[in-house]
């Protein structure tokens, strides 16, 4: 069932490791679509390919820094519940057709608890693990998906 | 659920020239700014600034600064003001940048922060965002 003003992607929700819906406004799509470089858009393939087989799933998207004052500070907080999944697609679709995605980069997409998607970016790779986001463990408060924690 | 041409039919509805525009974004409360159509990454710099950057050869291209009802709530606080006009809702996007490092101070030692400015002062026909319109 489509909800009405949403482009909807059924996926992993990795809070459960369950089948769920991931949403993006109608609305976002158009600001992207408009004011953003093409690329982003051809990148819904991207946000496809990994809402449907995250490498890793974060919760709680950790946008203040601990080196800078109180939360109380903040008049909106930084959703505690947000959830990111990330991975690397197999191929990256452009405008110029199929390529492979960018070396040294993941791919992350940025949702709400209620898998409303609002942003989707290619980061630099964790050295190590280069699905991962450089930094991760500063961006985000808990690994989530797999199960299995990364040591 | 979305299919590969429902996603190839909502981008060939936008196939347009490129034009700089920042603009708002309520869900994230973040100000978004590309300067030009470039394949590009993103580069987080700290809880405020992310710059995105291009595939290419590494240059900002565009930038998203979050929490911005934090940080116009804290320059209030300290008597600065970045908006167009007083109790407006348009504000001053090089203002609001160059205000970052009076509620962060490392911001200041930061590199991005300077690149951004002067990506801001080449373009003179992205000077200000309004927050009324929100996306």
């Amino acid at each position: 069932m489509m909800t009405r003003g949403y482009q909807e992607f059924e996926g992993v929700d990795p809070r459960s490791g369950d089948i769920g819906v991931y949403r993006i406004a109608m609305a976002r799509i158009d600001n992207i679509g408009r004011y953003h470089p093409g690329w982003k858009l051809h990148d819904l393939f991207a946000v496809a390919s990994i809402c449907a087989k995250p490498s890793y799933g974060f919760e709680g998207l950790r946008d203040i820094d601990d080196a800078f004052c109180s939360k109380e500070r903040f008049v909106d907080l930084p959703d505690p519940d947000g959830i990111c999944v990330v991975g690397i697609p197999r191929v990256r679709i452009t405008s110029q057709g199929k390529r492979p995605p960018p070396s040294g980069y993941t791919f992350g997409v940025v949702a709400t608890k209620r898998l409303e998607i609002w942003n989707w970016f290619w980061w630099a790779s964790d050295p190590i693990e280069n699905e991962l986001p450089l930094n991760h463990q500063q961006r985000f408060d808990r690994q989530i998906w797999p199960r299995k924690q990364i040591s | 659920m979305a299919t590969e041409t429902d996603i190839l039919d909502v981008i060939e509805r936008y196939n347009r020239p490129f034009s700089p525009t920042p603009t708002y974004t309520e869900v994230g409360d973040c100000i978004e700014l590309f300067f030009c159509d470039e394949d590009f990454h993103a580069d987080r710099v700290d809880c405020w600034l992310t710059v995105y950057r291009s595939f290419a050869d590494n240059r900002v291209i565009g930038f998203m600064l979050k929490n911005v009802k934090t940080l116009l709530s804290a320059f209030e606080s300290l008597g600065l003001d970045c908006r167009v006009v007083r109790q407006g809702s348009k504000v001053q996007l090089v203002s609001l940048i160059a205000f970052v490092p009076w509620v962060e101070p490392a911001a200041v030692e930061r590199n991005p922060y300077r690149d951004l400015l002067n990506c801001l002062k080449t373009h003179p026909e992205v000077q200000e965002v309004d927050l009324a319109r929100a996306a």
